[in-house]
């Protein structure tokens, strides 16, 4: 991601986000007992920002700093609008490249759409059709 | 299975007598058989659909995703081939929405991720 879209997240959002996208650390898990019989997870949550909760042995949910769940939301939609950015830079090219030629074009090359421009575009066609279609024949 | 002259000639001729659309003879007539190259088992249902794009396009000019540095004010507007369910929006039309004269000019129709091979052989014509 750029550097200067990574700067509207803040270093420390930033941090924390690297921390969760990097994995959990060791000892950041905590029984679904313990959290209500000790406060020593808060302490282990302020210091790790994320702790798997687990019950007996399996992880039943993911603990999170609320300022770690606001960065990681701030991060996905930063990397959503760059998808979108990039989609409408990869349609732009591909656009460039079909029909780049006809986007110079004049506007007074245009001809307003109805029954006699129809004609016209049919009686075009049809005085020659093997001259329009035949590139796309020799393909076959 | 090739399509007929006189079936592109009647698919030439829905397109080009939509009202309040402007376009290049040349570039439907090209974009058409195209269309009928890309789509030989279902080119009634695609040629249907373009129709279906640019009715839509003049009914809502603002519908199409714009294009952006050299090609601000082009739209792009994506829609599937077959009206089917999860069926992918393999196609888009192509055009300019003037908002200061309401005209929207046509610049092409097709399958999205042709060959570039074929396009830049009707180039120039």
């Amino acid at each position: 991601m750029k550097e200067k879209e990574m700067s509207k997240l803040s270093a420390k959002a930033i941090e924390e986000v690297q921390k969760i996208r990097h994995g959990f650390q060791m000892g950041s898990r905590v029984g679904v007992t313990q959290l209500g019989r000790s406060t020593k997870w808060r302490e282990d949550l302020d210091r790790l920002a994320a702790m798997e909760v687990v019950d007996r042995n399996e992880t039943k949910a993911i603990l999170l700093k609320p300022e770690v769940y606001q960065a990681m939301i701030e991060y996905m939609s930063l990397l959503e609008r760059k998808k979108e950015e990039l989609e409408v830079e990869i349609e732009t090219a591909e656009v460039e490249q079909l029909y780049g030629y006809r986007l110079k074009r004049k506007e007074a090359e245009y001809v307003r759409g109805g029954k006699e421009a129809a004609e016209d575009a049919v009686a075009l066609f049809l005085s020659n059709p093997e001259k329009f279609r035949s590139p796309l024949d020799d393909d076959k | 299975m090739m399509i007929s002259n006189s079936k592109i000639a009647e698919t030439i001729a829905q397109i080009t007598t939509i009202s309040g659309i402007q376009h290049v003879p040349t570039d439907v007539i090209t974009d058409v058989i195209n269309l009928a190259n890309a789509f030989p088992n279902d080119f009634d249902s695609a040629a249907d659909n373009v129709i279906r794009s640019i009715i839509q396009i003049k009914r809502n000019p603002h519908i199409g995703g714009l294009l952006r540095d050299n090609y601000v004010g082009y739209r792009s507007f994506h829609y599937q081939n077959k009206r089917v369910n999860k069926h992918p929006a393999d196609m888009r039309t192509i055009y300019r929405y003037r908002e200061d004269n309401g005209v929207i000019y046509l610049h092409g129709f097709g399958r999205r991720h042709n060959s570039d091979s074929v396009y830049k052989r009707f180039q120039g014509r």
